[in-house]
C-alpha cells in the first residue's frame, strides 16, 4: 500500500512540478502583471468567455427543447452536429480569417464572442438534447395532456437539467477563457481588445525564461479560479456530468 | 403556431452553427476552387490550379506526414499512460490514490499558451540535467527538429493525460461495475483481472477514445505555435501552421493568398473526413457507454 501511495505521489509531483517551479520566478510577477495589462485583458477575456458561454448555453437549450418537441429533429441534429464536433477546428481558419479581414471585423469583440459561442454549440446541443429527452420522456404524456406549449415545457423541464447546464457552462467558460486561435485572428491588431492568452503569447516573445514562467502563471489565474469554482460546486457538477 | 414557436427556439442556435461553423467549412473547397485572394483584389480564377499546386507540393506532404506522426505518437503516448492510470484508479479502494490522480487534471485549467510557457522551462531544466549527466556539449534543444518535436509531445502529454484518464476511468468503472464482485469471488485481482476481464470488455471503448484523441491532435496548434512556431526548418510544422503559412507565408507585400490556404485546408478536410467516416461506428460505441 505504501509503495503504491509513494508511486502515485511521485506521479502527482511530476505533474505539478512545472507549476511549483514557477515559485522561483516570483520576483518577475510585477513585471508580468504589467506586461499582461491585467485589468483590460482580464476584462476582455472574462467578457468574451462569459458572454460566449451564456450565448451557447441558451441557444443550445433552445435547440434541445425544440428537439424534445420534434423527435425528428433529434436525428437531424446528430447528422449535422456530430461531424462539426469531430472536424478539426483549424479547417475554418482560412474562411474565418477572410471574414475578419474582408468585413473589417478586426477588434470586434461581438464577432469574436459569437464565433467562440458557435464552437461550443455542437457539444452542448447534443448533450442537452440527450439529457432533456432522457429526463423529460416520463413527463411527455402529462405535458401533451395539459396542452403545454414548447415554452411552458421548457419552464417545466428546465430545472431537471440544471446540473447538466452548470457542468456545460463551466466547461464552456474554461474553453472560452483558454481559447487562443480565434482571439488571435480577431484581436492581434487591436492590443486594447486582446484576451489573456493572446497577450501572454505576445509578451512572452523575447522574454527571459523566468519572465515566461511568470507570464504563464499569471495568465493561468482565471483558469485556476474556474477550476476552484468547479471544485467548490463539485457535487452538483458531478451529478451533471453523470447525467 | 406550436411548430413555429418550436422552430423559433432552435433557430438562433442553428443560425450560429451555420454562420460560424457549417458555412466556413463549406466555403473552404469553394475558396480553393476560386483561388480567391480577397474581396478588394477580386481575382477569381476558377479551376483546380490551387488544389493542384498544393497537391504536388512537397511542403504540404511533409506537413501532412508530421501531423500524422504527431497525432499517432501523441495518441499512443497519452492513451499508453492514461490507460494504466485508469485501470489502477478504477479498481483501487484507496481514496488517496484517486486524489493524487486528480493532479493530472490541473493542466486542464491552463490555456495552451500558458501550458507551453510553463512546461517549456521545466523541459529545458530536464534537458540541461541530461546534458550534464551524459557530458554532452550544451545545445539548444529547440534548434533540432527531433528534440523540438519531443518537447511539443511532452507539453501535449502534460496537458492531455488528465482528460484521457478521466474518460477511461469513467468507462472502466461503468463497464466493470457489474463484474467486480464476481471477479473478486473468482480470485481475479490486479493485472490478471485487467488482462482477462477489463481490457476485453473495454477494448471497443478504448479504441474509440484513441480515435477521439487522434482527431483532437489533428487540429493541434496552440503549444506548437508558441514553442517552435513550426521551426526549426519547418521541422515541427503541422497542418494548422502550414495552412496559416500558405495564406501569409508566400507573400512579401502583405497580401494574402486565401486560395493556397483553402486548398491545403480542403485536402486536409478530405483526409479528416475519411478518418471520421472510419471512426464513426467506434465513436458511437463510446457515446453509448457514456
Amino acid at each position: 500500500m505504501l509503495a503504491k501511495r509513494l508511486l502515485w505521489s511521485a506521479i502527482a509531483l511530476a505533474w505539478l512540478a512545472p507549476l511549483v517551479s514557477g515559485i522561483s520566478a516570483v520576483q518577475e510577477f510585477p513585471a508580468a502583471f504589467e506586461a499582461l495589462g491585467l485589468d483590460a485583458t482580464t476584462l476582455n477575456t472574462l467578457l468574451v468567455a462569459a458572454a460566449a458561454a451564456c450565448t451557447s448555453l441558451l441557444v443550445s437549450l433552445g435547440i434541445a427543447f425544440a428537439a424534445f418537441e420534434l423527435p425528428g429533429l433529434r436525428s437531424v441534429l446528430r447528422i449535422l452536429l456530430v461531424p462539426l464536433l469531430l472536424a478539426p477546428r483549424s479547417l475554418t481558419i482560412v474562411p474565418l480569417q477572410a471574414l475578419v479581414v474582408e468585413f473589417d471585423l478586426q477588434g470586434s469583440l461581438l464577432a469574436l464572442t459569437l464565433c467562440v459561442a458557435a464552437g461550443g454549440i455542437p457539444l452542448q446541443a447534443l448533450v442537452l438534447t440527450e439529457a432533456i429527452c432522457a429526463r423529460g420522456e416520463q413527463w411527455r404524456p402529462l405535458l401533451r395532456a395539459s396542452g403545454a406549449g414548447p415554452i411552458q415545457q421548457a419552464v417545466i423541464l428546465g430545472p431537471l437539467v440544471e446540473p447538466v447546464c452548470l457542468a456545460l457552462f463551466l466547461v464552456e467558460l474554461l474553453r472560452g477563457v483558454n481559447s487562443f486561435l480565434l482571439p488571435l485572428l480577431f484581436t492581434v491588431g487591436a492590443p486594447e481588445l486582446q484576451t489573456l492568452p493572446v497577450r501572454a503569447w505576445q509578451a512572452a516573445g523575447g522574454a527571459g525564461p523566468n519572465m515566461q514562467v511568470a507570464i504563464g502563471l499569471v495568465a493561468s489565474a482565471p483558469g485556476f479560479l474556474l477550476l476552484a469554482a468547479t471544485l467548490v460546486m463539485r457535487r452538483k457538477v458531478a451529478s451533471g456530468v453523470e447525467d | 403556431m406550436r411548430f413555429a414557436v418550436t422552430l423559433a427556439l432552435a433557430a438562433p442556435g442553428l443560425a450560429l452553427v451555420v454562420a460560424f461553423l457549417a458555412l466556413p467549412l463549406t466555403a473552404v473547397p469553394v475558396m480553393a476552387l476560386l483561388s480567391w485572394d480577397g474581396v478588394g483584389a477580386a481575382q477569381l480564377d476558377f479551376g483546380l490550379r490551387a488544389l493542384h499546386v498544393t497537391a504536388v507540393s512537397a511542403a504540404f506532404w511533409a506537413a501532412a506526414g508530421r501531423t500524422a506522426l504527431y497525432a499517432c505518437t501523441g495518441t499512443a503516448l497519452v492513451v499508453g499512460i492514461a490507460l494504466p492510470l485508469a485501470l489502477a484508479t478504477a479498481t483501487s479502494s484507496d481514496r488517496l490514490v484517486r486524489r493524487l490522480a486528480i493532479a493530472t487534471l490541473v493542466p486542464l485549467a491552463l490555456s495552451g499558451v500558458a501550458s507551453a510557457l510553463l512546461q517549456q522551462r521545466a523541459l529545458f531544466w530536464a534537458w540541461r540535467i541530461i546534458e550534464r549527466h551524459f557530458g554532452m556539449n550544451p545545445v539548444d534543444p529547440l534548434g533540432s527538429p527531433l528534440t523540438a518535436f519531443t518537447f511539443i509531445l511532452a507539453i501535449d502529454l502534460w496537458q492531455s493525460v488528465g482528460m484521457c484518464w478521466l474518460l477511461l476511468d469513467g468507462i472502466v468503472q461503468r463497464l466493470m461495475a457489474p463484474y467486480f464482485d464476481v471477479a473478486r469471488m473468482a480470485g481475479l485481482a490486479g493485472w490478471r483481472l485487467h488482462l482477462k476481464l477489463t481490457l476485453p470488455l473495454a477494448a471497443n471503448a478504448v479504441v474509440a477514445v484513441c480515435i477521439l484523441e487522434f482527431l483532437h491532435r489533428l487540429a493541434a496548434f496552440d503549444a506548437i505555435f508558441v514553442v517552435t512556431g513550426g521551426g526549426p526548418f519547418f521541422g515541427t510544422e503541422v497542418m494548422s501552421l502550414f495552412v496559416l503559412r500558405s495564406v501569409w507565408g508566400g507573400q512579401t507585400d502583405g497580401a494574402v493568398d486565401y486560395g493556397a490556404g483553402a486548398a491545403a485546408s480542403t485536402l486536409f478536410m478530405i483526409a479528416s473526413m475519411l478518418v471520421i467516416a472510419i471512426a464513426w461506428p467506434r465513436v458511437r460505441t463510446v457515446l453509448r457507454v457514456g
